[in-house]
């Protein structure tokens, strides 16, 4: 299912601090980690590689604003072993014909193994299924109408019916079109004084207590992305605890800021779902911490300057996040004592790689070397020149953060540093 | 996240810089017709623009009005017939009209945010005239001067224990977000009273309630009518079931106001929908010593940004 650009493995030693505080030297020969020796005394920490459940690589049709080859090795600066890809390009990724090409570029271009999602209906229009079967044969590595709502019910049970066929993961962008509609952030305190259209926490959470129900109804599983609101999340605990097979991805932005970053009226504080509330936040925060959300996902999504160079309202949504994922959650999450810095590990590598069934980067003798090395301490400004994405719309410019990746090795190569 | 330099909310503005204003307006406007001259020299040799995304007659006029009885050359854009009908961005507009050096750009746009940008390119100081729903400080300022003239400075010169019921369209009103806080910067207490879904939650304070019954209107000194903002009425949004029921129930008639209390409106009105005429018309109206105000405290906006060096005081002995 995933792919990247073929060549060598490397052989290297890498010495770090696992979390629970034992020093090693890692060797790593033709790829593979064949011996892990404690070590005396190492400050920088040793983890499995990241997991991105939720890119946009913005090809084929925005290559001015993202490419397979610049996208990924974004993601290897942020320290990721393999992304998803979200289908909602242009063409949509509906058809084997689209895929098939997608994967054949990213076998020349991947700086690090990506999987390409396809899309649950055709042209993610919400009316027909595409071709789920041909698309999990040609490689999909799951199925989304991301950017969008499955509104049908009835066709929501269709494709989670096919998924016994696909055998591959549905991940749902839950939204009611008829509570968002006209909304450009969360509606509440921030934005009646601001007056920008508002969009209700309900819009979401009322869309994942109905897919939870077909969910259950037809006892197939289901992958939410990118959960914004308590409802949601409260919902998702009961529908757990009820015995459906439900996961969850939350965004390091919607868990470090609220709808009150929009008052600065900065285009890169829009994006969908919107920033939510002190609660929505203090929710995700409890359950990213407590495992009910087991995914941390980006959601990086690349925006020219000339699209968010323009009026808040006029903006699109969407902020890039790869490259600073790590340092934001554990300056804003980690440090302040939120959550641990094992929990954060956990969510970015085993999580995601978990509810997506794919492998899990593990620091094992005998595993292909999957590995991410971290300095906590270093602070560093983001800034707009910093990024190997092409975009830089992202939440974070000018900020001070304290944490960065040093090294990341990704299917047996170092890709980053 | 205040500065100075630009006026794009009445965030921008603390109560001395409110009352600072409100004074230059009243030593502008303090000098009989008879002596007044032609122009001040404040702003000789200075280019004020406007650049207008949306149709307005009072703001614009009043903008440009201002800017020349203080002596600066003017230049109005219109979105209609400039190159935003060939598809240039506000971002590359603004770049365009800062390379003439203007002292400031007064913008009005559809879209919250826009006067924001044009901030932070344009180079000039910015006056916002609305962006959206979001903001249009100098209403509320013309509006608090009109209020000030209306009960006079002993009374409610200080504003306090000045009741302001605001009727209407709250939620795509930027007028209705800069009075509110405008109000509140001056001590004078707020009833928000509209249709449950045009008046939002949130913006309720200690000096600010929200009504949904017209009754409530009863107890305020003052009026406050917004425009039912037709075309920002979606349609099939369905925030009030029809204009005709919305007139019925919330429509301001001689009949649901107590003698002596004063309406306003920041216009253009639409008689018989939610202002009867009957009010618009008569002497408890203050439409028009809102449109009067609205010269004098936009040349005192202009002057505050502008030429702030020059004390109320001497503009008054200059004339």
């Amino acid at each position: 299912m995933l792919v990247c650009r073929n060549g060598y493995a490397d052989s290297l030693t890498l010495e770090g601090r696992l979390v629970g505080d034992r020093c090693v030297t890692v060797t790593v020969s033709e790829g593979v980690i064949t011996q892990i020796e404690p070590n005396g005394s190492s400050c920088a920490v040793l983890a499995p590689a990241f997991v991105d459940p939720h890119v946009h690589l913005r090809t084929p049709g925005r290559e001015d604003e993202e490419t397979i080859a610049s996208g990924t090795a974004a993601a290897a600066a942020g320290g990721y072993c393999a992304i998803l890809a979200m289908p909602n390009t242009d063409p949509v990724v509906d058809s084997a014909t689209v895929l098939h090409s997608l994967r054949a570029t990213a076998r020349r271009e991947a700086v690090i193994p990506v999987g390409f999602m396809a899309a649950i209906s055709k042209g993610m229009a919400g009316e027909d299924l595409a071709e789920l079967g041909e698309l999990g044969d040609a490689g999909a590595a799951a199925f989304t109408d991301d950017g969008r709502p499955v509104a049908s019910a009835a066709l929501l049970r269709r494709a989670l019916q096919y998924a016994e066929v696909t055998a591959r993961p549905l991940a749902l962008h839950c939204e009611e079109p008829s509570l968002s509609r006209a909304g450009h952030m969360h509606e509440g305190v921030v934005s009646a004084e601001l007056g920008i259209g508002g969009w209700p926490s309900l819009a979401e959470s009322i869309m994942v207590e109905r897919d939870l129900a077909v969910a259950a109804h037809e006892a197939r599983p289901l992958h939410l992305m990118h959960l914004s609101a308590r409802g949601s999340v409260t919902a998702l605990r009961r529908a757990q605890a009820a015995g459906v097979e439900a996961t969850a991805e939350v965004t390091p932005h919607h868990l470090v800021l609220t709808d009150e970053a929009v008052r600065s009226l900065d285009p890169n504080t829009k994006m969908n779902p919107p920033l939510g509330s002190a609660s929505d936040r203090e929710a995700l925060v409890g359950a990213l911490r407590d495992g009910t959300i087991s995914c941390i996902a980006t959601d990086h999504a690349p925006h020219s300057r000339e699209e968010k160079d323009v009026p808040f309202e006029a903006a699109p949504f969407g902020v890039t996040g790869l490259e600073t994922a790590f340092a934001a959650l554990h300056t804003h999450l980690v440090a302040p004592g939120l959550i641990s810095l094992e929990t954060l590990l956990g969510r970015m590598s085993a999580g995601p790689a978990r509810a997506f069934g794919l492998p899990e980067p593990q620091l094992e003798v005998g595993v292909r070397a999957n590995l991410v090395l971290l300095d906590l301490e270093t602070e560093w400004t983001v800034t707009e020149g910093g990024f190997r994405s092409r975009s830089a719309n992202s939440w974070l410019l000018g900020q001070k953060l304290r944490g960065r990746v040093v090294k990341t090795v990704a299917d047996g190569r170092v890709v980053f540093g | 996240m205040r500065d100075p330099r630009h006026l794009l909310s009445i965030a921008d503005l603390d109560r001395a810089g409110v009352e600072r204003i409100l004074e230059t307006a009243r030593a502008l406007d303090g000098v009989p017709p008879e002596n007044r001259p032609a122009k001040l020299p404040t702003l000789a040799g200075r280019l004020v623009i406007t650049l207008f995304y949306e149709s307005s007659t009072r703001t614009s006029s009043g903008f440009e009005l201002a800017a020349r009885r203080l002596s600066a050359d003017t230049m109005a854009i219109r979105s209609a017939g400039s190159s935003v009908d060939k598809g240039e961005s506000l971002k590359d507009t603004v770049l365009t009209l800062a390379a003439y050096e203007p002292a400031a750009i007064v913008v009005r746009h559809p879209q919250v945010g826009a006067a924001r940008l044009a901030a932070a390119y344009g180079g000039a100081t910015v006056v916002n005239a609305g962006d959206g729903a979001h903001q249009h400080p100098t209403q509320a300022l013309l509006d608090l001067y009109t209020i000030q003239t209306t009960f006079g400075q002993t009374v409610f010169g200080r504003f306090e224990g000045l009741h302001v019921a605001i009727v209407g369209d709250v939620l795509h009103s930027r007028v209705a977000r800069s009075l509110v806080q405008a109000l509140g910067l001056v001590g004078a207490r707020v009833t928000l009273v509209g249709p449950p879904a045009l008046v939002p939650r949130g913006l309720e304070s200690p000096g600010c309630e929200r009504s949904t019954e017209i009754s409530a209107i009863e107890p305020a000194d003052i009026v406050y009518v917004l425009r039912m903002q037709k075309e920002r009425m979606l349609a099939g949004a369905n925030y009030v079931p029809s204009l005709r029921e919305y007139t019925a129930r919330w429509g301001i008639t001689p009949e649901r106001l107590r003698p002596g209390q004063k309406v306003m409106h920041p216009g253009p009105i639409n008689r018989g929908v939610e202002l009867d005429a009957r009010v618009a018309d008569s002497s408890d109206s203050l439409v028009v010593e809102q449109v009067r105000s609205g010269l004098v405290v936009r040349m005192a906006v202009l002057h505050d940004l502008l030429a702030q060096g020059v004390p109320a005081g001497e503009i008054a002995a200059v004339a």
